[in-house]
């Protein structure tokens, strides 16, 4: 307990509005599954094989013709197999990394997408999957590019020096 | 100095009756030795002679023609709660206590100059702890605070759950403990909306992230802000009822990671929004799609419309915005013309890629622009998106604690919504939820049968 009559107003009480921060994480492989009917029923039963079977899955996105989620690298052979066994035509692509873009109320800002994929077209990267959440824009894409997202994507939302985030 | 922010919002102080269940919750703080601190919400809700909205309308009904500046519709908002903090602390005088009432910048509350969602700056607690060493009840208006020049500035929504949280955190280095009481009239945190879940309990104990990501998927009890504050400064959080005398729900720290247990939490609904989804042609490349996706974003962000439940594949990029927003995304985006890899270099035509969007049924600027382009069909490739519109959608998410330990949660939502016939759309998952967008029109069923499928009600 401190002596009230020397209060500190530098407390830091609130997040900063806007994006914050960059996260990424690398080792995780983009599972793309096509399906030719019952497209319902067959994405429950590959997201049943893989519960079924521990694999861990993440930004998982329903699509015209399947799915695509994103698992660890580590299950990556385990998914082919099992997926393939069942005759379900799946594509995985490892060296993968998941880049976070971490912003307060992302729900009520406008504009923090458009300025990540024109950051990611100008550097020639191409995202390979996007998701959101209230807290969060993630990206994927692969390892190699990585580095040079980050340092791209610190630049375009001013958050550190450039030099620092490509160390 | 063991002091106690009890916040009070607006029905807990509409009527005479409700002042004085909640002058009789302050009165047995105080018994127990507490220092209190009470932040107050306006009077009533709408239609109430001092609600915020009632304030707005009868500055707004001077000209509608003629919107307020935003500095002054702030000094006029804050009036509700300044009536209502002094109303209380007269009734809490009439009581027998000592009391002072404050307005949030008497309080020492320093913001930024964003009238309307002011962000709080600092906090200068003096004031306030030299009223309590006095043996005061010190209240203060919630939901503002001031400018350094002094201008009123209000907080934004869930601005009083923010004050409330962040004197918390700010007299926590002054108190040997500091605790946050937010009386609502529920009896605390729920599993679900009980309007629509009549077996959703009230949860003993929840952390700061759950509760945030429920509020932020559409939980009503406590604001998002107001958990993210207390979170960061670690101050205990309580939403207790004003009207009985339950427990009501602790929002604190997780246990520590031994102790930690994946766990679900909650089913929340939220959103009143549109999907949009734009299949690109199956001869166009992926860098085509991120160049398309990455100018409509652009628009989008010209007109501050957000997005989100955003996804990519090869040949298509969907993504959610609030329903409000469809009329004039349709303005700007149907019939809107995107070249693509035009001034590459070619002998023969085609000499280059145009992509035509259109949304929904072939609207009128998707026509137009079409005929215009037949012209240029001889030299350049013109590609037609036509974006799938779903009306009426909403999300439901399920809240979790430790989801990466839980296998098969995006399974057990999928499957549960499709065995009763729910259609899924989209879905998106984070470190706290897994969410479905869905028909607006099941959201309550969904809710209902997500709540029994993870077994959240009553035991």
């Amino acid at each position: 307990m401190t002596d009230p009559l020397h209060t500190s107003p530098s407390l830091t009480f609130e997040r900063e509005p806007g994006v914050t921060d960059i996260r990424i994480e690398t080792g995780v492989a983009l599972v793309v599954v096509h399906c030719v009917d019952q497209i319902p029923q067959r994405r429950l039963q590959v997201l049943g094989l893989l519960a079924e079977a521990k694999v861990p899955v993440n930004q998982v996105k329903l699509q015209v013709s399947g799915l695509t989620f994103v698992i660890g690298e580590n299950h990556a052979s385990v998914c082919q197999q099992l997926l393939q066994s069942e005759k379900i035509d799946v594509t995985i692509t490892t060296g993968m990394a998941l880049v976070s873009i971490i912003a307060g109320a992302m729900r009520d800002l406008s504009g923090v997408i458009a300025r990540i994929c024109e950051a990611l077209l100008e550097t020639g990267i191409l995202n390979r999957q996007v998701g959101d959440a209230y807290d969060a824009v993630l990206f994927l894409v692969p390892t190699v590019d990585a580095p040079r997202a980050v340092v791209a994507l610190r630049e375009q939302f001013q958050l550190a020096d450039v030099q620092e985030a490509s160390r | 100095m063991r002091v106690l922010v009890q916040k009070f919002g607006g029905t807990s102080v509409a009527t005479e009756e409700a002042r004085q269940q909640a002058a009789s919750k302050v009165i047995r703080a105080v018994q127990a030795g507490w220092s209190v601190v009470v932040v107050v919400s306006a009077i009533g809700r709408a239609g109430a002679p001092y609600a915020t909205d009632t304030l707005i309308k009868t500055l707004r009904d001077v000209d509608p023609s003629v919107p307020p500046a935003a500095r002054e519709l702030d000094l006029m908002m804050a009036c509700g709660e300044i009536i209502s903090t002094v109303v209380l602390a007269h009734t809490l005088r009439v009581f027998g206590l000592e009391t002072i009432a404050l307005t949030g910048p008497q309080a020492g509350i320093r913001t930024d100059y964003q009238f309307g969602n002011a962000r709080i700056l600092a906090i200068e607690p003096r004031y306030i702890l030299e009223m309590l060493q006095q043996k005061k009840v010190v209240l203060v208006a919630g939901f503002q605070g001031g400018t350094e020049r002094g201008a009123i500035t209000t907080l934004g929504r869930g601005g009083s759950d923010t004050t409330a949280a962040a004197l918390g955190a700010a007299l926590k280095p002054h108190s040997e403990t500091v605790e946050v009481e937010i009386y609502t009239d529920v009896n605390g945190v729920k599993t679900a909306d009980p309007r629509h879940v009549p077996s959703a309990r009230t949860l003993e104990r929840a952390t700061y992230d759950e509760v945030a990501e429920m509020a932020h998927q559409g939980a009503k009890v406590v604001h998002p802000r107001a958990a993210e504050i207390a979170g960061i400064h670690g101050v205990p959080l309580w939403v207790k009822n004003t009207f009985d005398e339950e427990r009501g729900t602790l929002i604190t720290t997780p246990p520590p990671a031994e102790q930690r247990t994946a766990h679900f939490t909650g089913v929340t609904h939220t959103g009143k929004l549109v999907y949009l989804r734009f299949p690109l042609p199956l001869e166009s490349s992926e860098m085509d799609r991120a160049r398309i996706e990455a100018e409509i974003y652009r628009l989008l962000e010209r007109e501050k419309i957000a997005v989100h439940l955003t996804s990519a594949g090869n040949n298509d990029f969907a993504f959610a915005v609030e329903r409000t927003h469809l009329p004039r995304l349709r303005e700007l985006l149907d019939g809107l013309v995107l070249p693509v890899q035009l001034g590459v270099v070619r002998r023969h035509p085609p000499f280059g890629t145009i992509y035509l969007i259109g949304i929904g049924a072939k609207g009128r600027g998707f026509l137009a622009q079409g005929g215009l382009l037949e012209a240029a069909t001889a030299f350049v490739e013109v590609r037609h998106i036509q974006a799938q519109v779903i009306e009426n959608c909403t999300l439901v998410s399920v809240i979790a604690s430790g989801l990466e330990d839980i296998p098969g949660v995006v399974l057990r939502t999928l499957s549960c919504l499709d065995h009763d016939g729910i259609p899924v759309f989209q879905t998106a998952d984070s470190r706290h939820s897994i969410s479905a967008l869905i028909p607006e029109a099941d959201a309550q069923r969904a809710t209902r049968l997500l709540h029994d499928a993870f077994e959240l009600g009553a035991t």
